[in-house]
């Protein structure tokens, strides 16, 4: 079974045209080449596929990928 | 003033993807008219559009380009592509300016995001702006080549890209640019466009027929052509290959209606191009026309022709090329353009496709089923938009 992880870290690859392989949690957007465009494009694919929403201020907090699967974890596990 | 002149053209359109396969196909005569997939029998007046088939943007475009674009600024890239290519600028012109003509934006990302809103409140994706804006096609190309210089999108309905290429030869010919890369885009055919069209009762069932006796109606088309005109001066310093020459461009508008067209704006029109140009109407002999292929357009167009060249008329060899790449909006005055100035340098109109009779009430000499041999210097094309908005190209031949 896919965990929240491996699927962030899927939607993250899938964004910049990365290979999942060699993503990992300490690396931070800004190293992946996101740009602000990038950030809304990835947040609206978090949000549609775990069906949950992400305000402009947790948005702000997201900085590495561990930062973005550990905010998911925590809201996916509050819906559930 | 500076002269102007055409150093890289391409096209995607319905009857080709390139210059060389889209002026084959004109010769040819041949209509890159087919069925509209996925439309109920009966939903529609009409069943055929010139589309596009086979675009594989990924195949010319970076994932970058193609992730923030969408069919209508891919058509305009790919095209621009071909363009500079052949124009093979090893150092790109200081000041490159971009004008580009669209006149519906990118519909086909725009319409599905909003019809699925209001259909069942869902959301919609932070791209649909930076796709859909109409002059997305304008700055994907200028960031994708660097060009630096002045870059907009004009949209003037069916003369936007007519529009577009008058501006960038004034842009050239004043001194304030030494080169431009422009044309038309379009994607219009998405369902919701369709049905606007069939409200408005002015597409053919059967096919456009410009100028035949039996026309009833236009076809809608899709695609993008690209021109680089760059300074004589600097197309000769760097031997590059030309061509074609622009030497007038003519607007006026009819301030009259909103889809009924005056007449007395396309004489205007025409009449100012070739006073840009400095030359008098018996030096024209090739008319490519709006031709549209609707009652009314053609027959006043026909009439604003005669008032016009007066006596002239019967010398002048009138094509309408809209009956083969159909009408792309904002795309058709810059496929039209392209083919008036292949029509001059190969001294060749291609036929009006798939008409074998013409009106004889327009006292017309239309091209119909075969080429016919060009001998003339100069040629306009003509663009005339719905608000009554009308471009003129006046375009001689390099030799």
């Amino acid at each position: 079974m896919t965990t929240i992880a491996e699927r962030c870290l899927s939607l993250i690859a899938n964004q910049k045209a990365l290979s999942v392989e060699t993503l990992r949690p300490d690396q931070t957007l800004e190293e992946l080449q996101f740009d602000s465009l990038d950030k809304v494009t990835l947040v609206f694919d978090i949000e549609e596929e775990f069906h949950l929403s992400i305000s402009d201020a947790e948005l702000a907090q997201l900085h590495t990928l561990g930062d973005i699967i550990n905010g998911v974890t925590r809201k996916a596990t509050e819906a559930a | 003033m500076r002269r102007v002149v055409v150093t890289g053209m391409g096209c995607v359109t319905s009857i080709g993807a390139n210059l060389d396969s889209f002026w084959s196909a004109l010769l040819r005569g041949e209509q890159g008219i087919s069925p509209l997939p996925g439309i109920e029998p009966g939903d529609l007046r009409f069943t055929h559009a010139a589309q596009v088939h086979h675009f594989d943007p990924a195949q010319y475009l970076s994932p970058d380009i193609t992730k923030v674009s969408e069919r209508s600024s891919q058509f305009a890239l790919v095209a621009a592509q071909q363009a500079i290519l052949q124009a093979a600028w090893k150092n790109p012109p200081q000041m490159v300016a971009t004008i580009l003509g669209c006149s519906t934006g990118g519909r086909s990302i725009e319409e599905p995001e909003t019809a699925m809103l209001y259909r069942t409140g869902g959301r919609v994706h932070p791209l649909t702006v930076p796709r859909s804006m109409a002059s997305s096609g304008t700055a994907l190309l200028a960031m994708q080549h660097g060009f630096s210089g002045p870059a907009f999108t004009l949209s003037t309905a069916c003369a936007s890209g007519a529009h577009a290429i008058g501006l960038a030869f004034q842009a050239i010919r004043s001194g304030s640019v030494d080169a431009a890369v422009t044309g038309g885009h379009e994607a219009p055919l998405t369902y919701g466009f369709l049905k606007a069209w069939d409200s408005l009762r002015v597409v053919s069932k059967s096919g456009s027929k410009p100028f035949a006796a039996d026309r009833d109606g236009m076809t809608l088309g899709e695609g993008a052509a690209m021109l680089v005109l760059e300074s004589y001066d600097h197309a000769t310093a760097r031997n590059a290959e030309i061509f074609g020459e622009v030497v007038g461009f003519g607007m006026s508008c009819d301030a009259s209606h909103m889809t009924q067209p005056s007449g007395s704006g396309a004489v205007q029109a025409m009449q100012a191009a070739m006073r840009d140009a400095g030359i008098t109407p018996e030096q024209i002999g090739h008319i490519n026309a709006h031709g549209t292929g609707t009652v009314v357009n053609d027959d006043v167009e026909a009439k604003a022709i005669h008032a016009a060249f007066g006596a002239h008329t019967s010398a002048l060899v009138v094509t309408s090329t809209k009956a083969a790449h159909g009408h792309a909006m904002g795309a058709s005055g810059a496929m039209e353009a392209l083919a008036a100035v292949q029509a001059l340098r190969e001294e060749t109109a291609p036929p009006t496709a798939g008409i074998t009779e013409v009106d004889g009430s327009l006292r017309l000499d239309i091209v119909m089923e075969t080429p016919r041999t060009l001998t003339t210097e100069f040629a306009l094309s003509n663009s005339f938009a719905f608000g009554g908005m009308n471009a003129v190209l006046a375009f001689r031949a390099f030799r």
